[in-house]
């Protein structure tokens, strides 16, 4: 598919050039409204509101939804009020609430005013919800029946107010719209058409959110009790909205690039890897790396008390960024293992006991094993004092960074911090300082060697 | 991300000190209030001896609905732990996609003797599931689906579904198909049960089917029903015969197995089938230590590198203080413009052709990021050295964070086109291979600039 999709790019970025408008139109109403928005997406520039706005009206609200939000505000930008008017009125309340929370005060006053009324008010609250909170993330157009309605009747009555990829299950509410039931439609089939909808009700209450859970939780839940739909609630069970599966896959992949970033010590990115302006990529990263260079710079001013031990013999150098990268690869892959182990909720902070017990002797195997192949090295550059001392020190270094790549994410977390602030550099930096430590203090005492200090 | 700590006892405390004090009069109650997934998962954070003893106290529905909601590594050890015959009735009980995923894991002697008790039609089904290879298409999904045939009558058509809808996954999204089985259309249950009973069900399909072939990989498939936003998507052979449904439930546990996978290869750990709590010892020290040990390989080159420099460092020794944090950050730079562009390919945001376009960006990226590096060294330079060191070691400094992000942007690219996978291009290999450069890029400056020879 991926293929396909970017043959159509070539091809339609072909038909522009030739201007061939006959071939184009045959080429969008072949493809699917996803992949019109895809395609646009890549062309970018100048070419996006040409191809879009040869769609038919009814088209360009459905691709409209699919796009990203500043690809949206582009093509608002350009487009006629009135147009502008017709696409946001379409659009669903999650993706309205996404394009509207990523724009300026004044933009979004100047947006708001092209919307009908009811659609102003209903999308004022949806913002009013806190940052991160799930009623931003929720589509607030759910339709709910009533359980005295007769199955003939709900059924055509969600059939009239409900949009198209709507669910699979229907909302039972009360009088004053609180949550009473989520029947999957397949209990349909049972029973007859004249049957009350509260025939079809089972005892126990569906699983819901509240409005004001983190958006987190709520994938947590779809993803845990396998949901296409989980209803969202306010005080009282009153039914708001509604979460569907595909809003999932999309917070747990932005959830996950997060964390990526985070590992790889990039600070916040909201935007898209291809959007992000090189002076924005330089802010998020050059933070982290000054920050590390002080850790580093520690790691130096440490070396040079050992001027002396260099000195006396320069074939101490030789192993150092050997043992100190090895003590850091052994850290990165222990803070990794943990943080991602988190992250998915297969450990707890409270299972840090346990999972010491095995790291520690995890860490140590690993640690012999690498002292045993590095001494081998040591004994041919250096002959056997030289080989103890890379030995026991890679041992000890790859043991030590092991446990401290594990226990820096727990301890992250019990100080309800982000444990994948345990990034691969910071580790590796913090492992390189108490590398250099070990390493000469075991060198002094191996070859005897005097440090008078300065 | 929200790790939540707990300090109130959970399902799991509840479950244990029930069977622990043998107050198992507790137990029912407990296991009535919980949802199925709910006590899978408990079930998980308890100790493997109580694991038995609570399946025993479940009565056979329930203890088959949890036990289909237990992760499959569960699964397997319980099944190795229960007799033959309730092993061969959970496995039943399993829908086929699940069950083909247990057997899987067991020993091969185990699987068949327990294949082999299974009725005929079992036996078939599973047989055929395991013979997709793994991490295809045809692997994840379940031949329990509905068809119905264009020609029926719209009455005909839910008669036929209501007597089967027990049996299928899901009934809510409906395939026609020809008599030979392949694909014609599909349609929502919701209309159908709108439309006049005496219409024909060909009058209300629609054809814009997408669809993948059994043996495309899995993540393909859980793109496509994330793209085309999906309730289900149908699984075909060549000829467009259907052969089985994959749902979006799946979709979300194959997009988190396959982050982490992405994860754990950043950090240069092997592929964990366990999870981090059930993980041997044994197997995290060899999922660890290969790669370890080629790292080490390539650090050995960054000695050597230092040893044809040794007459530099007799002759300044300072030069061996700001050695690791050259190298470092060259290192963390270079981490850092893997892991956006790791991410980025992996999220679908970038492609391969984009190398170009992103590779201009990055010089300019890199090179601030240099400058910036430099000025901060040279003051740590003035600080721990001179003037002249200084000099020498902020000019290392910016070609080695240069050098490094360009060369962390430019890997992950490189795997891509040989086919391989770009998380390949883990944080530790990148710190490695800027190791050794960084390691000549830095003595070679200031032997020039220092004029050590």
């Amino acid at each position: 598919m991926e293929h396909n999709l970017e043959q159509f790019v070539v091809e339609i970025q072909e038909l522009l050039r030739l201007d061939d408008r006959d071939a184009l139109q045959e080429t969008l109403d072949f493809m699917r409204v996803q992949d019109i928005a895809w395609v646009l997406m890549e062309l970018g520039g100048e070419d996006l509101p040409t191809v879009f706005n040869r769609l038919p009206p009814g088209r360009k609200a459905d691709v409209f939804g699919y796009l990203d939000p500043d690809y949206q505000m582009r093509l608002l930008d350009t487009t006629p009020r009135a147009d502008a008017r017709f696409l946001l009125s379409e659009m669903d309340t999650d993706d309205l609430t996404a394009l509207l929370q990523s724009l300026g005060e004044e933009q979004l006053r100047e947006y708001l005013r092209l919307l009908p009324f009811r659609a102003i008010r209903r999308a004022l609250k949806q913002l009013n919800y806190p940052e991160n909170s799930v009623g931003r993330v929720m589509s607030s157009d759910v339709v709910a029946v009533e359980p005295d309605w007769s199955m003939k009747r709900a059924l055509a009555f969600i059939r009239r107010n409900a949009d198209e990829h709507s669910n699979n299950v229907i909302f039972v509410v009360d009088a004053e719209r609180r949550l009473l039931a989520a029947v999957p439609i397949r209990h349909f089939l049972r029973g007859r058409a004249e049957d009350p909808v509260a025939s079809l009700l089972e005892e126990s209450p569906p699983v819901s959110v509240s409005v004001l859970d983190d958006p987190i939780e709520a994938a947590r839940r779809i993803q845990h009790y396998d949901l296409e739909t989980l209803p969202v609630v306010g005080e009282d069970r009153v039914l708001l909205g509604v979460v569907t599966v595909d809003d999932v896959v999309d917070l747990l992949e932005a959830e996950s690039t997060e964390d990526f970033h985070k590992m790889g010590s990039v600070g916040n990115l909201n935007l898209s890897l291809q959007s992000a302006s090189p002076f924005l990529l330089y802010r998020k990263r050059v933070g982290w790396l000054l920050v590390l260079v002080a850790f580093n710079a520690m790691g130096g001013y440490v070396i040079s008390r050992y001027e002396e031990a260099i000195e006396a013999l320069v074939a101490l150098v030789f192993f150092l960024p050997l043992i100190i990268a090895s003590g850091g690869n052994a850290g990165a892959q222990s803070s990794t293992l943990m943080v991602r182990a988190i992250a998915t909720g297969e450990v707890t902070a409270r299972d840090w006991l346990k999972l010491w017990g095995k790291e520690i002797g995890v860490s140590v195997s690993l640690g012999v094993t690498m002292g045993m192949a590095v001494s081998l090295i040591g004994l041919w550059r250096g002959g056997f004092e030289l080989a103890l001392l890379v030995a026991i020190a890679m041992t000890l270094i790859v043991a030590a960074a092991s446990v401290v790549g594990m226990l820096l994410p727990i301890i992250l977390t019990r100080f309800k911090l982000d444990p994948a602030t345990a990034s691969v550099p910071l580790v590796t930096s913090l492992a390189d300082i108490f590398g250099i430590l070990i390493y000469f203090a075991l060198a002094v005492a191996i070859f005897n060697i005097t440090i008078t200090g300065t | 991300m929200s790790a939540t700590i707990d300090e109130q006892p959970t399902l799991a405390d509840l479950l244990r000190s029930a069977l622990e004090q043998g107050a198992t009069e507790n137990l029912p109650e407990l296991i009535d209030a919980h949802a199925a997934q709910d006590i899978a998962q408990a079930l998980g954070e308890l100790p493997r001896h109580h694991w038995h003893s609570l399946f025993e106290r479940l009565d056979h529905a329930r203890a088959a609905d949890v036990y289909a909601h237990l992760p499959t590594e569960h699964q397997t050890l319980l099944l190795e732990r229960l007799g033959h015959d309730e092993a061969i009735r959970l496995i039943g009980e399993l829908s086929y996609d699940d069950a083909a995923a247990v057997l899987d894991e067991l020993r091969d002697e185990h699987a068949e003797a327990i294949l082999g008790a299974l009725p005929q039609d079992d036996q078939d089904a599973l047989t055929a599931l395991l013979a997709y290879p793994e991490e295809s298409a045809g692997r994840i999904m379940t031949p329990e689906f509905v068809t119905v045939r264009p020609e029926w009558t719209v009455a005909e058509a839910l008669d036929h579904l209501r007597d089967h809808s027990e049996i299928a996954e899901t009934v809510n999204t409906i395939f026609a198909v020809s008599p030979e089985g392949q694909l014609l259309g599909w349609m929502r249950l919701k209309d159908l049960l709108l439309s006049r009973p005496r219409s024909i069900v060909g009058s209300a399909l629609r054809t814009d089917i997408v669809s993948i072939e059994a043996q495309e990989d899995q993540e393909e498939a859980a793109r496509r029903i994330s793209h085309y936003d999906l309730d289900v998507l149908p699984v075909v052979d060549e000829h467009g015969v259907i052969l089985g449904i994959i749902t979006v439930d799946d979709v979300l546990d194959i997009i988190r197995d396959e982050t982490t996978e992405d994860f754990h290869r950043m950090a240069a750990v092997g592929d964990l089938p366990l999870s981090m709590r059930d993980a041997t010892m044994r197997l995290l020290y060899r999922k660890r230590i290969g790669w370890l040990v080629i790292l080490v390989a390539v650090n050995i080159l960054s000695g050597a590198a230092i040893a044809f420099f040794e007459t530099s460092i007799e002759a300044v020794v300072a030069l061996v203080f700001f050695l690791p944090m050259v190298i470092a950050t060259g290192g963390n730079a270079g981490a850092q413009a893997s892991t956006l562009m790791v991410r980025a390919l992996a999220t679908g945001d970038i492609q391969n052709r984009d190398w170009f376009r992103l590779g201009s960006k990055e010089i300019l990226v890199s090179v601030t990021l240099g400058l910036s590096m430099a000025a901060a060294i040279w003051l740590t330079g003035n600080w721990l050295g001179n003037l002249e060191v200084a000099n020498a070691i902020a000019i290392a400094m910016f070609l080695v964070v240069v050098f490094g992000s360009l060369f962390g942007m430019t890997l992950p690219f490189v795997l891509t086109r040989l086919r391989l996978d770009p998380a390949t291009a883990s944080a530790p290999l990148i710190t490695s291979v800027v190791d050794v450069v960084g390691i000549v890029i830095y003595f070679g400056v200031a032997t020039a600039i220092l004029q050590l020879n």
